[in-house]
């Protein structure tokens, strides 16, 4: 009993998991990978601070660049 | 004074050497002025764009991290508050690595950054995230305890069916330490030299709908 009582006391130590048939996944996992989802989305949306002010950066620099390999 | 310098020296190196083909190999590596350009295209005024040198950032925290933790040996985070604390900052500094890493290729999954002649760019990026994922794994087997000893036992299964075992043996923990501080993080590092001297030869990709004079 003492040792079911230590498989126990572990399996609860070991975090929760969500099921979805053939997916399992820790809900901590689930909640990181939820987190850089939110992260990229709000990078492509917000506006970065100084973007449309007038600039005097390079026209496309590539152009003169593409033709290397 | 030139002039006899060059003959004095083409008459040692024949003018056509290794030296002479690797130095003008190196000075067109990358268009002059653009190895740390101070300007950028307006379109790179974005967060997206960030991503990138975060990945780089916290590669170098991760490096030095480890570094310092050779310092003190495999088992002293496990003895030391010190190197407990410098245990964390490694565990940390890669977390951190891997989040903005593919946050970074998902940005450029979706921009389509392979256009321009930019796939050498995408494909050292690529390739140097699998191998950021071995050098992971491997540390994960170098952290000394009972959870290395556990991920050991269930990697020996899955590399033995795909006959790898025998010389990638994941229940040995010196070779997979040395793997962990030496040939992968020298992999990931020339990669990302290459990957970043890429990117400064090709210009950083714009995006979809960017107009030519953006």
């Amino acid at each position: 009993m003492t040792a079911l009582a230590a498989l126990d006391a572990a399996s609860a130590g070991a975090g929760s998991y969500l099921h979805w048939g053939v997916i399992s996944i820790s809900t901590t996992n689930l909640l990181i990978i939820l987190g850089m989802v939110v992260l990229f989305v709000l990078a492509v949306l917000l506006p970065f601070p100084g973007a449309g002010e007038p600039s005097e950066a390079p026209r496309v620099p590539e152009q003169r660049q593409e033709d290397r390999p | 004074m030139t002039a006899e310098y060059g003959k004095a020296a083409g008459a040692v190196g024949g003018g056509r050497n290794w030296t002479v083909g690797l130095r003008n190999r190196l000075s067109t590596l990358v268009p002059p002025g653009q190895l740390l350009p101070d300007r950028q295209p307006v379109y790179v005024a974005s967060w997206i764009y960030v991503f990138g040198v975060l990945t780089l950032s916290a590669l170098v925290v991760a490096l030095l991290s480890g570094a310092w933790l050779a310092v003190g040996g495999v088992a002293w985070w496990h003895v030391s508050s010190l190197g407990r604390f410098a245990n964390s900052l490694h565990l940390w500094s890669v977390e951190l690595f891997f989040a903005f890493m593919v946050i970074h290729l998902w940005g450029k999954f979706w921009m389509a950054a392979w256009r321009g002649k930019r796939a050498l760019t995408w494909i050292t990026g690529v390739i140097a995230f699998v191998t950021s994922i071995g050098t992971a794994f491997t540390g994960y087997l170098s952290q000394s305890n009972f959870d290395a000893q556990w991920i050991s036992t269930q990697a020996k299964d899955g590399l033995n069916s795909i006959g790898f075992g025998a010389w990638f043996n994941v229940l040995n923990p010196g070779q997979m330490l040395l793997w962990h501080v030496v040939l992968l993080p020298f992999v990931v590092g020339v990669l990302t030299v290459v990957h970043l001297l890429q990117v400064r030869r090709h210009g950083v990709v714009p995006p979809l709908d960017a107009e030519a004079g953006d």
